[in-house]
């Protein structure tokens, strides 16, 4: 394939197949990601693999030619019981997988980033793959470069690390799957009637609210769910803090009217809810509970008609984000807000420490926040309402889409009192250079950084590692060398194999000396938590060398390493900036006309 | 488009085919690996 067509010629048509075996926050994900591609290539033929359980979501999508449910449970049950042998099992398998391995594909995109679904990727023939897939060793392929980012940053290489990025897996994903799109098929097509990606109609829903119950005085109300996150995950949001937002909801704004959302598991849960709202006196009535007994298409348009989806549920924050509910979302597992955190412009999302006062009180705000934002802000709205000193240490932040100009994609702007930590400083840098590498556009150095952020702990800790950091440029400027030295080397030898000693001698002591500035690159990392994810990059990048030959490799090699230099050099700039917002400026003599010298007050006082 | 082009194109085969791997093997692992998923899940509770 080649991308011959122009903008406006017809196309003929490609087809694509997503591999999507994550959990359902991810699906949507993966789906709104698809929605935007949908638009600008709209011949594209989508096919998407899914979970069977998670499979109500994407066949409610009509812009989908052909969804392919994953049975894992009949593939998976009879052999959890044995009552099927592996070989049994991989005979079934093999019949489900064989319709999608009939023709090649032109494009697999593996979008779940995990073991199970490489070895299906491998299976299924494509010209184009993107993500995990696995070689003819079996050993894992990472092949583009937005996988290997997504593999070395976000799930932090082979070990977990605590390096942080910050652009957000739906922008990563649309991003990825459109370059792939452009170089393989061609400019996308002009779409001026291309709709908004998110909508309350992304799903076909048939709707009707009256067989669940709702009176006409009901549907006259705005809606605000809360949804109870997965009860699996330990946090100090149980039913009392719940049933805490509820009363104080239905108290203070008799126009909304609550609805309690949670899976099966949740049951017990819901009946605490009730007997602690009860118990603090508030009204049962002003609560329609759907815990436990609603199926993907209510859950929808339950969600799509809320005004306000109220969770700490990545299923239900991505859900409210495809249908374009705003959503303030509790931040359980906080690092992952900048990837996973709700998408589009208007969400808030607050850490998990918060109390239900507090929570109750940044919604308050949100929800009227344009009649409020002119007259006071978030901390005395909060003064006002008793919890003000929780503000000092909570995070609250809001979502906001960047304008095309800066870059597009979401960012969490803070919107309290907010310090710069060397954590978010560092994700700020790492996705400015995946945006080098990757988009071919970057926004200017620090642009979203302001002084008052900057605290003496980073600019301490930026200067500990300004020195660390020019260390590893020379790392890798040296080992570029090496490697290119290697490349030249090799390239006039006849075989990989068979060489002289000499040749042999100095091509593994290239070799060695690579090894050593690699062990460097590490061990600067464990001084600098930043500098952590270059070597992270590193050990991804030259996994996945394509060339067979030394020759191949080590220029390969020499490509990454000058990679990673450019990397570094962009961080260092980084740091240089920082540090020059807080310098002291000298100020410039104001143009006054000067007062006449009176030599009377030139006397002493005394 | 970026610097690193070649980065972005994926894994490009000119004509794909299965006949080279060992399609057995690859379901076999695929098969071990969800059964390695799904106890991931029954410890967590969620898919992984």
């Amino acid at each position: 394939m080649s991308a011959s067509n122009s903008a406006n010629e017809p196309r003929k048509k490609s087809r694509c197949l997503i591999i999507q075996l994550a959990d359902l926050g991810s699906s949507l994900q993966s789906l709104m990601a698809l929605r935007a591609v949908q638009q600008l290539y709209p011949e594209l033929e989508i096919h998407f693999v899914i979970r069977d359980r998670f499979s109500d979501a994407a066949k409610r999508i009509s812009w989908l030619k052909n969804v392919h449910s994953f049975p894992e449970e009949k593939f998976l049950g009879p052999l959890l019981n044995q009552t099927q042998t592996i070989d049994q099992g991989v005979k079934e398998l093999a019949n489900w997988v064989a319709p999608l391995s009939e023709h090649p594909w032109d494009f697999v995109i593996n979008w779940s980033f995990s073991e199970a679904s490489s070895y299906l990727t491998a299976l299924i023939p494509a010209h184009v793959k993107l993500g995990y897939s696995r070689r003819e060793d079996f050993t894992l392929s990472c092949m583009d470069g937005w996988s290997q980012y997504i593999q070395a940053i976000i799930q932090g290489g082979h070990q977990k690390s605590d390096v942080e990025q910050n652009i957000h897996l739906t922008d990563i994903l649309t991003t990825q799957l459109l370059t792939a799109l452009q170089i393989h098929l061609g400019e996308p097509k002009q779409n001026d009637d291309a709709a908004a990606v998110t909508s309350k109609n992304f799903f076909s829903i048939k709707g009707g609210f009256e067989q669940l119950g709702f009176t006409h005085k009901d549907l006259s109300k705005k809606w605000v769910s809360l949804q109870l996150q997965e009860s699996h995950i330990p946090t100090q949001w149980n039913p009392e803090a719940w049933a805490k937002i509820a009363l104080e909801i239905t108290e203070n704004h008799p126009e909304y009217l609550i609805l309690l959302l949670a899976d099966s598991r949740n049951n017990k849960n819901a009946e605490l809810f009730f007997s602690e709202l009860t118990r603090m006196g508030g009204d049962k009535e002003k609560v329609r509970s759907f815990v436990g007994e609603i199926d993907f298409e209510i859950w929808t348009s339950l969600i799509a008609k809320s005004h306000w989806l109220i969770t700490g549920d990545s299923a239900a924050t991505q859900l409210a984000s495809v249908l374009g509910t705003r959503v303030l979302h509790i931040a359980i597992e906080p690092n992952q807000t900048s990837a996973s955190g709700p998408y589009g412009n208007g969400h808030y999302v607050v850490s998990a420490s918060a109390s239900a006062k507090a929570v109750y009180g940044i919604w308050d705000y949100a929800s009227q926040e344009w009649a409020l934002r002119k007259q006071l802000t978030l901390q005395d709205h909060l003064t006002q309402l008793g919890a003000g000193d929780e503000l000092q240490t909570l995070e609250v932040r809001r979502s906001k889409i960047r304008h095309l100009n800066e870059g597009g994609g979401v960012v969490f702007e803070p919107i309290t009192n907010h310090s710069l930590k060397i954590k978010e400083w560092t994700s700020q840098v790492i996705g400015h250079i995946a945006r080098s590498w990757y988009c071919g556009w970057v926004p200017p150095v620090c642009h979203e950084i302001s002084r008052n952020q900057i605290e003496p702990s980073l600019i301490q800790a930026l200067r500990a590692m300004d020195e660390s950091s020019e260390v590893l440029e020379r790392i890798y400027a040296q080992a570029r060398l090496e490697s290119e030295t290697l490349s030249k080397k090799c390239s006039h030898l006849r075989s990989d194999k068979l060489m002289t000693l000499a040749d042999r001698t100095e091509i593994e002591n290239t070799g060695l000396k690579l090894k050593e500035l690699d062990r460097l690159a590490e061990q600067l990392g464990e001084l600098h938590s930043p500098l952590r994810a270059f070597s992270q990059l590193s050990k991804v990048f030259m996994h996945n060398l394509k060339g067979t030959h030394l020759a191949e490799l080590s220029h390969e090699s020499a490509e990454a390493y000058h990679q990673l230099g450019n990397g570094v050099a962009i961080l260092r700039s980084w740091i240089k900036h920082t540090l020059d917002k807080v310098k002291p400026v000298a100020i410039q003599h104001a143009p006054v006309i000067p007062l006449p010298t009176r030599p009377h007050l030139t006397e002493p006082l005394l | 488009m970026a610097a690193n082009g070649n980065l972005l194109k994926g894994e490009v085969t000119e004509s794909p085919s299965n006949e080279k791997k060992d399609v057995d093997e690859l379901l076999r692992r695929l098969i071990l690996a969800l059964l390695s998923e799904c106890k991931d899940e029954t410890e967590t509770g969620a898919p992984s």
